[in-house]
């Protein structure tokens, strides 16, 4: 069941000086992550729409192979001002014509120039969100492990 | 519905057998071969929802002709499309031996059916822009050309030779019956399919590849010259369209001589060709396709493939099969382990050789001489896909120019996509 993405990690994404990476794995298991500038909210607020721009991109057969057997993908986001969320979730549709794709094509082609094509309109639900801004995990770390760490940042002279 | 072969259900296994027995191949790939093979009707409200202002509701190829408010075919979440034929739901007897699927609308959204249940949600082909649009001499353009999501379809020869003479015609193909039921024109226009050539490229991000495909010309100097003369004409003329010297085209066509392939290699804009064998058996083939073994034979087709391969390279060369056509009585398999075995040895045979093979699924038209025999099983036809693509990957062949959006009606080849 998709989850609705808090109004932050939206704005991150909305952002064009966000940076965006997407990772997932091949038929076999082994990872591929590599940046996505085209990562955005849907039309409807709701899904990750993702622009993929080579046909024979490792990252168009990972997101195929989520796809078809329900794997998750990961999505993270950095805000230029040192916010970062993950998001996992699942690819559930792919444009490779029609309407979306013709109109993204046109978007693409305008923005990135004549040699620019585009191959897929990727559709993602997210799943889960989770800040990974490292304060934001270090508070989360020291409140449920609180005495997790290296002991001389324990020591009275550390405290000093 | 009547026609169903008795307790069909019962005597194999589901599709969601199938699928969970094969957790490596694309539950997409094996619905759209299930669908090919059993066929699909609509409900009111899925005709109804098939709006003729977005969606392709008319299609003239030489295998089907149909101007109705049913969608010519349909797509699947993951691109994957589902090249089938609509039957009339109204019809009262079972075409294809096994009750076919239902396309419904329900809650907003249309979706394929079986048994009642939901199988998969499906979308209709969107429908260029250029087929509302006419020639100069006043024909519809989408009689001219036809078109799947991302490709052309150019049949500039609406008939085939070999139905000229009795009994030599291929006995699973609908050629004949469906030139004969529509008096269309034989020949189409060069100038026709140009100008509609021309209008259709206009819409962005619409086209991957323009295929060219129709039945089999006999005539002329040497065997097939004719046939070769007209592609030669018309794939020069289309250059003048182009900016580059090879463009993604597809030539489906007779078996050609060393010559004749040189001639369309080095003369004009085609960079890929398939010669479809149909059968990888030699002593079906003999059967099923007399006349193809009487002018060329199935080693004589396997020879010119393997040259195709020398002329226009690597991943520039497949045959078709009609897969589940192998069972075809009297001369066909009765074992699906021996009709696999046998197959798969004998597409390793062109795989090894750079030809790739590209599966269709066996559709037993009501207007061939095999209508009333019954496709093999889901299972079969499954593991042959998969198979296939197991062949493919280990003699590292890739038909882009014949994959899941440039074509889309071949299972093995949907299964390269990861």
């Amino acid at each position: 069941m998709g989850i609705r993405l808090s109004e932050d990690l939206r704005t991150a994404l909305r952002d064009p000086a966000s940076l965006k990476v997407i990772a997932g794995v091949n038929r076999a298991g082994e990872p591929h992550v590599v940046f996505k500038e085209a990562i955005s909210m849907d039309s409807e607020g709701r899904n990750l729409q993702c622009l993929e721009l080579l046909e024979t991109s490792q990252t168009n057969r990972n997101l195929t192979h989520s796809l078809w057997f329900q794997r998750k993908i990961a999505v993270n986001v950095l805000h230029p001002k040192g916010r970062s969320w993950q998001i996992k979730g699942l690819p559930v549709k792919v444009h490779i014509s029609g309407p979306l794709f013709e109109e993204q094509y046109i978007a693409v082609r305008n923005r990135l120039g004549p040699e620019a094509d585009l191959s897929a309109v990727w559709i993602i639900e997210p799943l889960e969100e989770k800040e990974q801004t490292y304060l934001v995990r270090l508070r989360e770390e020291r409140l449920h492990y609180p005495l997790v760490g290296h002991l001389d940042r324990f020591t009275r002279a550390f405290q000093c | 519905m009547s026609g169903a072969a008795e307790n069909w259900r019962e005597k194999e296994l589901s599709l969601r057998e199938v699928v969970a027995a094969h957790p490596q191949i694309s539950p997409f790939v094996i619905i759209k071969i299930d669908v090919q093979r059993r066929g699909v009707v609509f409900s009111q409200a899925a005709k109804d929802a098939a709006d003729p202002a977005r969606f392709a509701v008319t299609m003239r190829g030489i295998y089907e002709e149909k101007e109705d408010n049913i969608p010519n075919s349909l797509l699947l979440n993951d691109g994957t499309s589902i090249v089938c034929e609509p039957m009339d739901p109204d019809i009262s007897v079972c075409p294809r031996g096994r009750e076919p699927y239902l396309v419904e609308v329900r809650a907003g959204r249309t979706i394929l059916t079986d048994l009642d249940q939901e199988v998969a949600e499906v979308e209709y082909w969107p429908k260029p822009r250029y087929f509302d649009c006419r020639t100069g001499s006043g024909k519809p353009m989408w009689q001219i050309v036809n078109a799947r999501p991302q490709r052309l379809g150019i049949a500039m020869y609406q008939f085939c030779d070999f139905w000229r003479d009795a009994a030599q015609g291929c006995k699973f193909c609908a050629i004949a019956a469906t030139f004969q039921k529509n008096k269309k024109d034989m020949l189409l226009s060069e100038d026709d399919v140009l100008e509609t050539l021309a209008e259709a490229l206009k819409q962005p991000g619409r086209l991957r590849m323009i295929q060219l495909c129709c039945g089999s010309m006999l005539g002329g100097r040497n065997l097939l010259d004719d046939e070769v003369d007209m592609y030669v004409s018309l794939l020069t003329r289309m250059n003048a369209l182009f900016n580059t010297k090879k463009v993604l085209t597809q030539l489906i066509a007779t078996a050609y001589t060393e010559k004749q392939l040189r001639r369309l290699y080095d003369g004009t804009i085609l960079s890929s060709y398939t010669a479809d064998v149909e059968v990888l058996n030699e002593k079906i083939f003999n059967w099923l396709c007399p006349g193809k073994a009487a002018r060329i034979g199935y080693q004589g087709w396997k020879e010119r493939l393997f040259k195709a391969v020398e002329i226009f390279g690597d991943n520039h060369v497949n045959t078709g099969i009609v897969s589940g056509v192998e069972f075809a009585g009297p001369a066909g398999f009765t074992s699906e382990e021996q009709a696999l075995e046998s197959t798969l040895r004998e597409a390793e045979d062109f795989l090894s050789h750079g030809v790739g093979v590209a599966q269709t699924i066996w559709q037993t038209r009501a207007n061939t001489a095999l209508r009333r025999q019954l496709p093999p099983s889901l299972e079969y036809l499954t593991r042959l896909a998969g198979g296939l693509d197991n062949l493919q990957r280990k003699y590292n062949v890739n038909t882009f120019f014949d994959d899941y959006r440039t074509c889309g009606n071949h299972p093995n080849t949907d299964l390269s996509r990861i």
